[in-house]
């Protein structure tokens, strides 16, 4: 392919200033977006839940928390509870709606402190080098050698949540023990693509001229970084919104009252449930793993959009 | 998939060129690229011919299709994108594009070989490069690997590899550019084959390097008689070199003479166009600054004769019609240009 | 590669302390270790302080580590709450839990490897585009959920599997490795097929064909052990991630390994048990990346090299 026809349109000029490199890179990225039917369907999915997390009652009227114990297991039916009741007679539908609530904030935390954290970390270790590099980089194999799961779990086991903290105590735990052991792997991203740009003409020149590294952090070497952060971060989001769900099943994350996907499955995957009452087990499954393939279909979106060769 | 066809070619009669000496007979070959943007037509009706012995030179800018009609020859264009819609490539008489995928690998190595420009990623990293070479004694002849090996060491001491034996168990980045070049070029002459393409061979080298590279390649030609194609950008790399020039641009040939007739007096606008940039710049890469404007985008070449938003000579006749076809401008020496005449002229005068 | 592999174990040597010391500081130097010895009660300050005693939990933080790490060495990580041999509890379980993460690793790479290359070479097409949506399917639906759904399907619908696995036999440990694997099978197509086209485009591939090569050996030798880096370099640091997982898959099956070991020692707030365990995970996961690392050495030659 040395001499495939697209190298054609590409004119033999030098090194393109950063800047409107950076901004043409984004704009084409938006092009190429616009055009791909599965962006927009995982964007229009994330919509509903987000709203579904910012406004449930647009979805339900019913209290997901009103216990009806005369309603126990009930079967789901269109003239009746529309995804059935769960063991203690509360609407499964309600539930799940309100559910989306904890995942979603779950997810979207834990995915900005980690980017920022790792942002922050891969920026000075690439930038300032030496030992400043060298133990940002022990540190961060340290977090990184102990697996997500485990880490969660011995944190939370360590501060367990009182069953009256309010949700968003409860979650900002979770998230801060994400974001602990999540960073390292954006920080190492951020850190390659600021010694893929730092030894750049334009970067030098900057230098040269007296620029405060404040100035050629934030003009030049960002706007050439985030585009690969962007999108392992959308990748994450739905890898922690797995993560919350899997410690609130395992009954160490969110807690009663708090609702969430993670501990209704949980709830529901006894063997006597699944028999019994598949349906707890099915919508909130369903919800979950809609809202975790919405992120990953929008993180794919978004990496073929700046990568475009990968497809 | 397996190697039963490699095996069968093996001992199948040897291809044999034609009375004269005839080995490669290329004509009217096109060749498109189907992207996304649409379809690029990066070859459009090439004809040449090459012979025992014969050295010859394309010559052409990046895009023009000097490598495009070396990959079309050897069957290893990328498909899709990359189809050949035309034309034939007869080889000893037998036209290679209308083989079956199997017949024509065996010809591949053993009667035509190709070169690259950049032997750092044209070989394989994770594979010792004496198993590289050897590989195509053990897959091509059947030989056993030590065998195979032994040949390939020998290989590598004929291209000069210095501590041959030792330096067959070392990877392609553990050699310098030089020497890696030199294995690309052992491995592809392994199996003696009738033909050799060389693709921008010394672009990547260094100066001092090129020249060595070129005299291994001319010494190699010689003594096994190989025809040789020469893919370079670079008319001083070929003057010494070639005897016969085939001039590219936008995927056909516009300019193809004998190489001391083409240097004396060139007979197309573009030809000259290079000759002239020569002396002025010594760097590589910079020689076609004296040509004014781009190559043109091959998703939408211009109508008429593809040079002309380009050419000083252009007239009302170059801008559109067909462009101008391949014709006898003198004694064995074509060009496609309606002025061939006056441009010929005018360097006579000079 | 001799010196690579020592390059690598000194490496290794401040990242195995400052994991091991930050699990330690985690679960004794953080809060107060005897809290939930006593029920809903705090202990009383006589039976706090024995229990500091006995543990070194009155000396400074790095020096209790030390301590707990100098026994580690001699394979000792103390007696647990409950009198047992935290050791020894170690060694019942822990080969039920490699066997489990064995399976998930060998599944893992068999139908991983085997989907990702079968999509990879006819890129777009139908099988391409098959591994391409279940993958997203696996991916998208939590591990538990597929646990709970398996467990349901083949466990008490069909029976093909036994529903619990409670002594960890190698036939009962199947359907839970699998499980286990669920994830990581689809991440390891996914990264196999981007691998194997990205390398198809790579020039030594072309030299292979103008080799005259057939197309079996341009892919199986000559791209394919290229494009089976980045898998193997992402197998070795999911092994921790399998491990982590194997405390779902353990809890869900009732499968007696280290996963539910450690979940029923965080109940019991029984914290010797938990650094020891999860200790041990770690070492494992540490020596299995560097076996991972040696082996990335040899598959890539220019990275020992240098």
């Amino acid at each position: 392919m040395t001499e495939a026809a697209t190298e054609q349109s590409i004119a033999p000029v030098g090194d393109v200033p950063s800047a409107s490199a950076g901004r043409s890179e984004w704009s084409a990225a938006w092009v190429e977006l616009r055009r791909k039917p599965l962006f927009w369907v995982s964007a229009v999915l994330i919509v509903i839940f987000v709203a579904m997390a910012v406004a449930p009652q647009l979805f339900t009227h019913t209290d997901p928390r009103y216990a009806n114990l005369a309603d126990a297991f009930k079967k789901p039916s269109t003239h009746g509870p529309l995804f059935g009741m769960d063991r203690q007679g509360r609407s499964v539908y309600a539930r799940t709606i309100y559910g989306a609530r904890a995942s979603l904030s779950v997810g979207l935390l834990a995915t900005v402190a980690t980017t920022i954290l790792g942002m922050i970390m891969g920026l000075l270790a690439g930038f300032f080098g030496g030992w400043v590099d060298a133990i940002l980089q022990r540190i961060g194999e340290i977090f990184f050698t102990i697996p997500l799961l485990l880490g969660g779990i011995l944190f939370l086991y360590k501060f367990p949540t009182s069953v009256d903290a309010p949700l968003i105590v409860q979650v900002l735990k979770i998230v801060f023990v994400l974001a602990l052991l999540g960073w390292p792997n954006i920080a190492r991203l951020m850190r390659g693509a600021v010694l893929q740009v730092k030894p750049s003409d334009y970067v030098q020149a900057a230098k040269a001229l007296g620029a405060k590294p404040g100035r050629i952090i934030f003009s030049h070497i960002l706007p050439n970084a985030l585009a690969p952060v962007i999108v392992v971060a959308t990748i994450n989001l739905g890898v922690y919104i797995a993560a919350e769900a899997t410690l609130s099943f395992l009954g160490i994350g969110l807690q009663d009252p708090a609702i969430s996907w993670g501990s209704d499955i949980s709830d529901a995957s006894g063997l006597g449930e699944i028999t019994a009452a598949p349906h707890m087990l099915l919508f909130p499954s369903l919800f979950l793993s809609l809202t975790v393939l919405a992120f990953i279909l929008l993180g794919d979106a978004v990496r073929d959009a700046f990568d475009p060769k990968l497809r | 998939m397996t190697d039963t066809a490699e095996e069968v070619s093996r001992i199948g009669s040897r291809w044999q060129p034609g009375p004269d000496g005839l080995l490669l007979d290329v004509r009217d070959l096109q060749v498109e690229f189907r992207t996304r943007e649409g379809v690029a037509k990066a070859i459009n009706g090439v004809d040449f011919d090459l012979y025992e012995g014969q050295t010859l030179a394309i010559l052409g800018e990046s895009g023009s299709g000097k490598s495009v009609t070396a990959q079309a020859i050897m069957g290893i264009l990328d498909s899709p994108p990359g189809f050949v819609t035309g034309g034939t490539v007869e080889y000893c008489g037998t036209d290679l594009l209308k083989l079956p995928e199997s017949r024509r690998r065996t010809v591949r190595g053993p009667e035509i070989s190709m070169i690259f420009q950049d032997a750092l990623s044209a070989l394989n990293p994770v594979f010792p490069v004496g198993w590289q070479i050897a590989e195509m004694f053990r897959k091509h002849r059947g030989m056993n690997r030590s065998d195979a090996m032994r040949e390939a060491v020998r290989l590598m001491e004929r291209v000069q590899i210095p501590g041959a034996q030792q330096r067959a168990k070392a990877y392609p980045h553990q050699f310098s550019g030089g020497m890696r070049q030199r294995i690309m070029i052992a491995m592809a002459i392994a199996l003696d084959p009738a033909i050799l393409i060389a693709d921008e061979p010394t672009t990547a080298l260094d100066v001092t390097v090129q020249a060595q590279i070129m005299q291994l390649l001319a010494d190699l030609q010689d003594e096994r008689k190989m025809g040789l194609i020469l893919i370079t950008h670079d008319l001083g790399v070929v003057a010494d070199v070639a005897d016969r020039i085939a001039v590219m641009y936008a995927g056909r040939i516009v300019e193809q003479a004998d190489v001391f007739d083409l240097y004396a007096n060139p007979g197309h606008p573009y030809t000259k166009g290079l000759l002239e940039s020569i002396p002025r710049v010594d760097l590589k890469g910079q020689e076609l600054s004296a040509i004014g404007g781009l190559p043109p985008n091959l998703l939408a070449i211009p109508p008429g004769c593809p040079f002309h938003p380009r050419c000083r000579y252009a007239q009302d006749v170059c801008k559109d019609g067909a462009p101008p076809p391949l014709r006898e401008v003198g004694r064995n020496r074509y060009a496609a240009c309606h002025f061939a005449e006056d441009v010929l002229r005018e360097g006579a005068h000079q | 590669m001799v010196r690579y592999i020592i390059r690598r174990l000194l490496q290794m040597i401040p990242v195995v302390l400052g994991t091991t010391f930050l699990i330690y500081t985690m679960v004794f130097g953080l809060g107060d270790p005897a809290k939930g010895r006593c029920g809903e009660r705090p202990c009383p300050p006589a039976y706090i302080a024995k229990f500091n005693a006995e543990y070194n939990l009155d000396k400074p933080l790095v020096l209790q580590y030390l301590l707990y790490l100098g026994k580690l060495v001699h394979g000792n990580l103390g007696v647990n709450f409950y009198g047992n041999d935290v050791s020894q509890e170690l060694t019942t379980r822990y080969p039920i839990t490699i066997k489990l993460t064995i399976i998930a690793i060998l599944f893992e790479l068999v139908v991983g490897i085997a989907a990702g290359v079968l999509a990879g070479i006819r890129k777009n097409g139908f099988l391409d585009n098959l591994v391409l949506v279940s993958t997203l399917l696996v991916v998208s639906i939590p591990v538990f959920v597929i646990g709970a759904l398996a467990q349901m399907v083949f466990g008490v619908k069909l029976q093909w599997f036994p529903v619990t696995s409670t002594q960890g036999t190698l036939g009962q440990l199947i359907l839970p490795g699998l499980v286990l694997g669920s994830l990581s099978v689809a991440y390891v197509a996914r990264l196999t097929r981007t691998s194997l086209v990205e390398n198809l485009r790579a020039d030594y591939v072309r030299t292979a064909r103008a080799k005259g090569l057939s197309r079996g050996r341009t892919v199986g030798v000559h791209t394919l052990r290229n494009s089976l880096i980045p898998v193997i370099t992402y197998v070795g640091a999911d092994v921790g991630a399998l491990m982590g997982g194997a405390i779902v898959t353990e809890r869900i099956f009732n499968i007696n390994g280290i996963g539910n070991f450690i979940y029923q020692s965080i109940y019991n707030h029984d914290g010797q048990s938990v650094v020891g365990a999860v200790t041990v995970l770690v070492l494992v996961f540490l020596l299995i990346n560097l076996i991972v690392d040696i082996l990335y050495g040899v598959l890539d030659p220019r990275i020992a090299s240098d």
